[in-house]
């Protein structure tokens, strides 16, 4: 027989434990999953009222919901897409958010949103007010690639994409495979925050833009965007985008063309590191000295055939030196008269002088600093390989008639 | 007089103090605000600022080894001042165990549970905790090895995964900021993770351990539990670099940073949970020495009918201590430490000089 | 307020009761002690008052010596 305290105890747990269960299961935070819908991509771009900004959210469509052919208000869906694109105009972005969010039949969840698109023309007018809800809101995540669309963000993401079902997913996953080139090429919101609150350093975003082929709108990466003070203030094309790329070094798997005379050459680089080493010269200005490492694959070869086998790869590795070192250079002059710290030289300067950095005043004085900036790159290539071909048909062509 | 005759092991003691640490991994916050990438530095300089303090309480723990905090104050200065001085050490272990406990509610809400009232979290947390003080030592140090397990994995998987996010030259400029600075943030950390190990003399009388062998536990606990916080924040410092004095919880940002393909990527659940279980064990304790305090300054043994009541102040105390984080972090940072140095520092030094001066126990008393 | 006296009402059963049973008269000091401060700032809470912190109060003197950062 159970004692008179026991039964009050098991009484005392039986009505304890359903209300833990209801509580602490989340009773006002339960979100089951055909009330939610999943953001998978967030663009931005300026609306025709000045004061206000224009707010989509990609909305991927289940499975279930297509076939029931569920929507909302103020919804575009191209054929083909498992996506819908909601809208609004308004101030800030949570209150776009807001507007969507009361006007659909379910509710809005930007945890899993895979990239945030800003245009153009709102990057002209500044992004830095428009990010602290990324960092702020506990749902939005702050490691979500960012990226400027030549146009309008909206109709990026609105259209249909035949590698990947959902726009905002395809650019998403497009920047991850690039990322596997160079980390650089891949802008996390916030690695955009970190280099705008340094002060110094001008941050780049990849820029993608709309391309008609064969009667379609394709997605196409084309070079990337230069902001200082948050504005956008130039654009750097893919050759100055691969030249900055091969600036900061950690590079696996872009390809490098060589030309001299007639001859042209491709190679793929397997590695690219640099050594930087940043000195404050004697008059106060910075000197840069950039040594560049790289090991690379002859892949293509064009017009070679005058060449003996046996100075191919000396002759190709003084070509590809060349090309990497013209190539760094032309993107560094190009910064240089936009008096953009990309590379984040003065960073480097603050942290290997901070005593230097304060008591003369470099900081302020830095885009005067960076423009007479004393630039020298050395670059060693390596070529171990000729990959499968030692010489080239037009070499073997040329030996055989000699 | 004994109030819980309950006794841990050496064990336990020592996995309670580093889990008693590390569950203040959240308030590291408080000093990245200020020391920015030299907050593992400051975390070094506390930690080797503290010894001479971890050594003080280990030699009251020796000198007094059958009497709790209240019992070592009674003996020390007498009835009325004993009496008076243990009372502020209750509303210190009150307020201590009403703040982890805010701070349970807001993490919780920010990580996952952001439309439950803070109230009801504070609740049911509270009504688990009563369950466990009113069993005593035993019950509130029981799990304490599996979650120091548990938490030293999070932090070690964190790192390898993070590796490759990691950039040394978040580290520099070292050094550079001005002395106060460092002085400031070294301050909270002595008095604000390490120094609250003070509420461990309450349980002196309930750990199993020999004159000889009290130093070794003391220290190992306070060194594992100190390195465990250090080691979080070179990994905060190394991904975030200059953005780590933007967040609340720098540790939740990184922790979401993780990424090896789609599988292993969102992870900040685990560190939640790590740090929900952690701050558990932290209430848990600081209430039942609250309750135990209590207990012994009005002489009870039946302390568990204590418990769920002191509960119910941690919570409607809890709601009247600061009405939001920004005033929490900013108190934390500037009044906080000097406060906690009159229980954590000069109070306890003050015993102990005087009774050395009064050549306390005496000899009957000591072991 | 009903939820507040509900939920004080169960310590009172599971806590006060067996202590005034028992006729442990420091006991029950005690948790008084605890309990009315308890209730009290509960009922405030609930009743929109606002109830000042101890810790600003002290903040607010640790300022006026001149004790903060």
């Amino acid at each position: 027989m159970i004692a008179k305290t026991g039964k009050i105890r098991v009484l005392a747990c039986a009505a304890l434990l359903p209300a833990l269960m209801a509580f602490l299961s989340g009773c006002w935070d339960e979100h089951e999953l055909n009330e939610l819908f999943f953001v998978t991509g967030i663009a931005l771009d300026a609306a025709s009222d000045p004061d206000k900004i224009d707010i989509a959210l990609e909305i991927e469509q289940l499975q279930s919901d297509k076939s029931n052919g569920s929507s909302s208000t103020q919804t575009t869906s191209s054929q083909g897409s498992d996506a819908i694109l909601l809208k609004a105009e308004r101030e800030t972005v949570e209150e776009g958010i807001g507007e969507i969010d009361i006007n659909s039949t379910r509710r809005i969840f930007i945890h899993h949103n895979q990239v945030l698109l800003v245009g153009i023309e709102l990057a002209e007018q500044g992004l830095e007010n428009n990010l602290d809800l990324f960092t702020r809101n506990t749902e939005a995540r702050a490691d979500v690639p960012l990226l400027i669309v030549d146009g309008r963000a909206d109709k990026l993401l609105s259209i249909d994409v035949e590698q990947e079902t959902i726009a905002g997913v395809y650019v998403a996953r497009v920047s991850d495979r690039q990322s596997t080139i160079s980390e650089y090429y891949k802008v996390r919101i916030l690695d955009f925050i970190s280099k705008y609150i340094d002060g110094t350093t001008a941050p780049v975003i990849p820029v993608i833009k709309l391309v008609n082929k064969n009667n379609k709108d394709e997605i196409e990466f084309s070079g990337m965007a230069v902001f200082i003070g948050g504005k956008m203030i130039g654009r750097l094309s893919d050759d100055e985008t691969l030249g900055y790329i091969w600036a900061m070094g950690g590079v696996s798997g872009s390809v490098v063309t060589a030309r001299s005379d007639s001859m042209t050459a491709s190679l793929y680089i397997t590695s690219l590191n640099v050594n930087r080493e940043i000195t404050v010269r004697q008059d106060g200005g910075v000197s840069v000295k950039l040594a560049v490492n790289a090991s690379l694959e002859i892949k293509e070869l064009i017009e070679f055939d005058a060449i003996p086998v046996k100075e191919l790869i000396p002759i190709l590795t003084d070509m590809v030196q060349k090309a990497i070192a013209d190539r760094i250079i032309n993107t560094f002059e190009a910064v240089r008269e936009m008096d953009a710290d990309i590379y984040g030289y003065g960073v480097d300067i603050h942290r290997k002088y901070p005593n230097e950095w304060d008591s003369g005043n470099m900081k302020e004085r830095w885009p005067e600093l960076f423009s007479d900036i004393d630039f020298k790159v050395s670059v060693k290539a390596a070529i171990p390989t000729t990959g499968k071909a030692i010489q080239s048909m037009e070499m073997e062509e040329y030996n055989g008639e000699n | 007089m004994r109030i819980d005759k309950g006794q841990i092991s050496t064990k336990k003691f020592i996995f309670s103090i580093i889990c008693y640490i590390q569950a203040s991994a959240m308030l590291t916050s408080f000093i990245t605000a200020i020391v920015y990438q030299d907050s593992w530095l400051v975390i070094l300089f506390g930690m080797i600022v503290c010894v001479p303090l971890i050594w003080l309480f280990n030699s009251l723990m020796v000198a007094f080894p059958d009497m709790n905090l209240i019992q070592i104050l009674n003996k020390v200065y007498g009835p009325v001042a004993g009496k008076v001085i243990g009372a502020g050490y209750i509303w210190f272990f009150l307020t201590l165990s009403s703040l982890n406990l805010m701070d349970l509610g807001d993490f919780t809400k920010l990580t996952f549970m952001d439309e439950m009232p803070l109230l009801v979290l504070a609740l049911m947390c509270v009504i688990v905790t009563s369950m466990v003080v009113r069993k005593g030592i035993k019950a509130v140090a029981w799990y304490s090895s599996m979650f120091v397990v548990v938490a030293v994995a999070i932090l070690v998987i964190s790192i390898l995964l993070l590796l490759n996010q990691m950039h040394y030259e978040n580290f520099l400029p070292t050094l550079h900021l001005s002395v106060l600075d460092y002085v400031q943030g070294t301050h909270i950390i002595l008095t604000i993770p390490f120094g609250e190990l003070v509420a461990f003399l309450m349980i002196t009388p309930n750990v199993k351990i020999s004159r000889e062998n009290n130093r070794k536990h003391l220290f190992t606990g306070f060194i594992v539990g100190g390195l465990t916080i250090l080691f979080a924040v070179v990994r905060d410092v190394a991904v975030l670099g200059n953005t780590i004095d933007m967040f609340t919880l720098p540790s939740l940002v990184v922790i979401r940073l993780v990424r090896l393909g789609e599988a292993l990527s969102r992870m900040e659940i685990l560190f939640a949970i790590v740090l929900i279980i952690l701050l558990f064990f932290k209430i848990v304790f600081l209430q039942y020495v609250t309750v135990i305090a209590l207990a012994q300054l009005f002489n009870i043994t039946s302390f568990r009918y204590l418990a769920l009541s002191v509960g119910a102040l941690m919570v409607a105390y809890g709601m009247t201590l600061y009405p939001n984080v920004v005033v929490h972090a900013a108190s934390g940072r500037e009044i906080i430490p000097f406060l906690w140095t009159l229980f954590e520092i000069l109070i306890p030094l003050l015993t102990f000089i005087i009774a050395k001066a009064r050549k306390l126990p005496g000899k009957k008393e000591a072991r | 307020m009903f939820y507040v006296l509900v939920g004080f009402s169960f310590i009172v059963l599971i806590d006060i009761v067996p202590i005034i049973k028992r006729r442990s008269w420091r006991s029950l000091a005690a948790l008084l002690l605890v309990f009315i401060p308890a209730l009290a700032f509960a009922l405030l809470l609930v009743t929109g008052v606002e109830v000042p912190s101890s810790l600003k109060f002290l903040g607010d003197v640790l300022k006026s010596l001149g004790l903060s950062y």
